[in-house]
């Protein structure tokens, strides 16, 4: 319940400032717009690209510019704030898990736009056959990126600034997982090893499924839970390490 | 009975020493000169239940490190330390519901939205009950003139507002044992007032046990009756804020207000001299000489703190 509460402020939060909700979509429109350029003048000799169309092309860029609102690396960068601040003395004195809130304070985050944004899809992704196990791959998905954000983030104990990893992370996630280009447009054995990265698995992965054309969800549902629990882990581990570190900055 | 039990308490860290100049911190990014720093060293202590104590020392001095020490952010190097029958080193959610901590220039308030909000919050997290959060909450900005102020953002607010707001923050969970950093920083006399009046009374009615740290001697002199005093990691003084005079053979001062313009002492050891009307000021060499004032004309006694800054700064320096 307390959990569900923090998750509440941080909607309370984002709703305050309207004005930068704004911004962030119509950034993402002109994003996705150059996308869909750049594809369109391929497509307009008429070829299609392995089993893409114009059609099928757009309809998954679409989808997986969407699913990069709801992840995000606010998280990655989060513990290097509160370190930086000093607020982290604040939060360690509270009764509460660190990773659980923070996930609490993700999904606040993304809450305004898993409503705005993804009904249409899980109406969408009703028409096909793996509507239940869609819905668990996405959340199950939202947890294990949040996950790995949340032990990238320990490194805040060992760097004094973690902001300049921002660039490398957005490179990796619109290469690895699948948002410029669907990875299935890549040679076969490529691919076969970048669809399991944890990248693809958001970005890629969940873009197959929700326009119907993926059938091994149960397969990538496990991978994921898998993943999950190696994060989760790798962050007990840092963390407790980093805390260690914690030392030197004033209260 | 001890709310806090410290037992050859010691932490030390390491940390680098940087050579000075282009050439040094060339050096430096290849090999650094690793020390050892001893930030907290051997210490002995014990704090009673719902006393109110002032951790005093220079800038460096190690209060910050005991502090984190007794709220279990850090985990000691040697030694023990005992926080209400708990390891705080643990961080059990039974010790951490139980402690309470308001830091002047770290916030709890989320900046965005309405005190209101973030003591919602902090209701869940420390899972108070509706009827007990509403009573408390209602005396609470009684206390501190807030009620006004409640259901404005928090950016909108004044300094002292925020800082009323924070320490409320800390003790809506009605916490055993509660630690200030700098309660009154940056704040105007009229508001270091009320907050004085606040952790009294909450110190009085609910027995909680209040460690405090400040530069500001006002805050040490209006609330705290015994101190331990840090330097270089250590206890160089631990005692009655009044005994501390004993170690500088200074005079203590004090400001007397009368309703008569008349002197109010009668004693012979002391010298009270006329400041202004009904206003006097008494130098004596023990707090004993106050039994020789004449109480039916005085109505106010304050000591004065910039006593206890005179000989802070004489203890820090070491003369």
């Amino acid at each position: 319940m307390r959990y569900l509460y923090i998750a509440l402020t941080e909607i309370k939060s984002k709703l305050t400032y309207r004005f930068d909700l704004g911004v962030e979509f119509f950034s993402k429109l002109i994003e996705l717009t150059m996308t869909l350029a750049v594809w369109n003048a391929v497509f307009s000799s008429g070829i299609t690209i392995r089993d893409y169309d114009k059609k099928s092309m757009i309809a998954y860029l679409v989808i997986s510019s969407v699913l990069s609102f709801l992840y995000t690396f606010e998280p990655c960068f989060r513990l290097g704030k509160l370190i930086h601040s000093g607020r982290l003395s604040v939060q360690l004195i509270r009764p509460i898990n660190l990773w659980k809130s923070g996930l609490a304070e993700q999904t606040g985050r993304k809450a305004i736009y898993f409503i705005i944004l993804f009904i249409p899809f899980v109406i969408f992704a009703k028409l096909h056959n793996y509507f239940v196990l869609s819905i668990i791959l996405f959340i199950v998905n939202f947890v294990m990126f949040y996950s790995l954000m949340a032990f990238i983030s320990t490194v805040a104990f060992w760097l004094e600034n973690t902001w300049p990893l921002r660039p490398v992370f957005s490179a990796v996630y619109s290469l690895l997982g699948g948002i410029l280009f669907p990875l299935d447009i890549l040679p076969e054995p490529v691919y076969r090893i970048l669809v399991y990265n944890p990248f693809a698995l958001v970005g890629h992965v969940t873009a197959k499924t929700l326009t119907g054309s993926n059938e091994n969800i149960a397969l990538y549902i496990l991978i994921s839970v898998f993943y999950t629990l190696i994060f989760y882990f790798l962050y007990k581990i840092f963390f407790k390490a980093g805390l260690k570190k914690y030392e030197g900055v004033g209260l | 009975m001890n709310i806090i039990e410290g037992e050859n308490l010691s932490y030390d860290y390491v940390s680098f020493e940087k050579k000075s100049g282009f050439k040094g911190s060339l050096k430096d990014l290849f090999k650094r000169e690793k020390i050892t720093v001893n930030a907290v060293k051997n210490l002995n202590f014990t704090v009673e239940k719902g006393k109110i104590v002032g951790l005093l020392g220079a800038n460096g001095a190690g209060k910050t490190t005991l502090i984190k020490l007794m709220t279990g952010i850090l985990t000691p190097s040697s030694g023990k330390i005992n926080c209400i029958g708990h390891t705080p080193m643990f961080r059990e959610e039974k010790y951490l519901s139980r402690i309470g901590m308001m830091l002047g220039q770290k916030s709890q308030l989320v900046w965005d939205l309405p005190a209101r909000d973030t003591l919602e919050l902090l209701k869940m997290i420390y899972r108070i009950n509706t009827s007990d959060f509403t009573e408390r909450l209602e005396k609470l900005t009684e206390m501190l003139s807030l009620e006004s102020k409640i259901n404005i953002p928090v950016r909108k607010l004044s300094l002292g507002e925020r800082i009323k707001f924070e320490l409320i923050c800390s003790v809506i969970h009605n916490p055993e044992l509660l630690f200030l950093d700098e309660p009154t920083i940056g704040i105007d006399i009229l508001s270091q007032n009320k907050i004085y009046d606040f952790l009294l009374e909450i110190n009085r009615i609910y027995g909680t046990t209040i460690i405090l740290t400040s530069h500001n001697t006002k805050d040490i002199t209006a609330l705290a009756k015994e101190v331990l005093i840090m330097k270089n990691g250590e206890f160089i003084y631990s005692g009655e804020v009044k005994e501390l005079r004993i170690l500088t053979d200074k005079d203590i001062s004090y400001t007397l207000s009368t309703n008569k313009d008349i002197n109010p002492y009668i004693g012979e050891k002391g010298k009270c001299e006329r400041t202004g009307y009904c206003r006097y000021k008494l130098n004596v060499h023990s707090a004993d000489e106050l039994g020789n004032l004449n109480f039916k004309i005085v109505s106010s006694v304050q000591e004065d703190a910039s006593d206890l800054d005179y000989i802070l700064s004489t203890i820090y320096s070491g003369e």
